[in-house]
């Protein structure tokens, strides 16, 4: 049977063995800044994996756009063309 | 950055890039979250990750410090939501240990005081771990670190009401856990 004062002196003998941490204090601050770098840089390169998708729908929607903007022979054009050629026929030059 | 400069001002300083200034306050304030951290973990590797997790926890979250509390304060809160977090991971991954073994280091009466407080920390430990997160937290910080009510509501986030009565289901739990291992 444990009762409330068992439980007590027991609670007080384990706040007296409080580990010795000191050992593990020793530079901490350089392990930790260590780290913190390295997180930094894994997070960019995280991001520019995550981002990367992104970026290749831009260059699909640019290479589409692009595509679809180039200036096509258009009947004004083939008209002009035509009736330069006319022209040229009747000048006597062909 | 001076050596006097206060906590608030180091604080300024490391949003504003200046890693020195961070460092600084990790020089500050390492004794104490090793304290509190060394209340959950069981070995010095796992007591190193916590520390530094709560330290990065800090540095992440820096911004959110308003400065309308001392950063010591804001900094134990943030050292026990990341020790809850650590209990619940543990919990998890927890391995299946015995305490029929620890059952007779409890029961010897050993003559360094030392020694007795040690083993008492494991039989502790080793019963606690059969606890669930917040049993485990809240005994931590009533009945190991000695937080009054109040404190551990603030720490915590919990009402008063709410952490007594946690407290005392808590130490009933325990205390059946140790009488069954005494059983064994």
């Amino acid at each position: 049977m444990i009762d409330n004062a068992r439980l007590d002196e027991l609670f007080a003998a384990a706040r007296r063995a409080a580990p010795e941490t000191s050992r593990l204090e020793y530079a901490f601050e350089t392990r930790l800044l260590a780290r913190l770098r390295e997180e930094c840089e894994a997070s960019v390169q995280t991001w520019a994996w995550r981002l990367s998708p992104f970026f290749a729908a831009v260059a699909v929607a640019l290479a589409v756009w692009n595509h679809a903007a180039t200036p096509k022979e258009t009947p004004l054009f083939a008209q002009i063309t035509e009736e330069h050629d006319s022209l040229g026929y009747l000048a006597g030059g062909l | 950055m001076p050596d006097h400069a206060t906590d608030e001002a180091l604080v300024a300083a490391t949003l504003g890039g200046d890693d020195g200034a961070f460092a600084e306050l990790v020089g500050r304030h390492k004794k104490r979250v090793f304290g509190t951290a060394s209340r959950f973990a069981r070995d010095t590797h796992q007591l190193d990750d916590l520390a530094q997790e709560i330290f990065l926890r800090a540095f992440r979250h820096l911004g959110k410090f308003r400065g309308d509390a001392p950063f010591e304060h804001w900094l134990a809160r943030l050292a026990v939501s990341a020790c809850y977090d650590f209990l619940r991971r543990e919990r998890r991954v927890r391995e299946q240990s015995s305490l029929e073994a620890m059952a007779i280091e409890f029961h010897d009466p050993a003559p360094d005081a030392q020694r007795s407080a040690t083993a008492a920390r494991e039989v502790l430990g080793h019963a606690m771990r059969q606890l669930s997160a917040d049993e485990q937290l809240i005994l931590t910080l009533c009945e190991l670190e000695e937080r009054s009510i109040r404190e551990t509501a603030q720490l915590t986030g919990w009402s008063e009401a709410n952490v007594k009565v946690r407290a005392f289901r808590a130490r009933e739990r325990l205390r059946k856990i140790l009488e069954n291992t005494d059983d064994r």
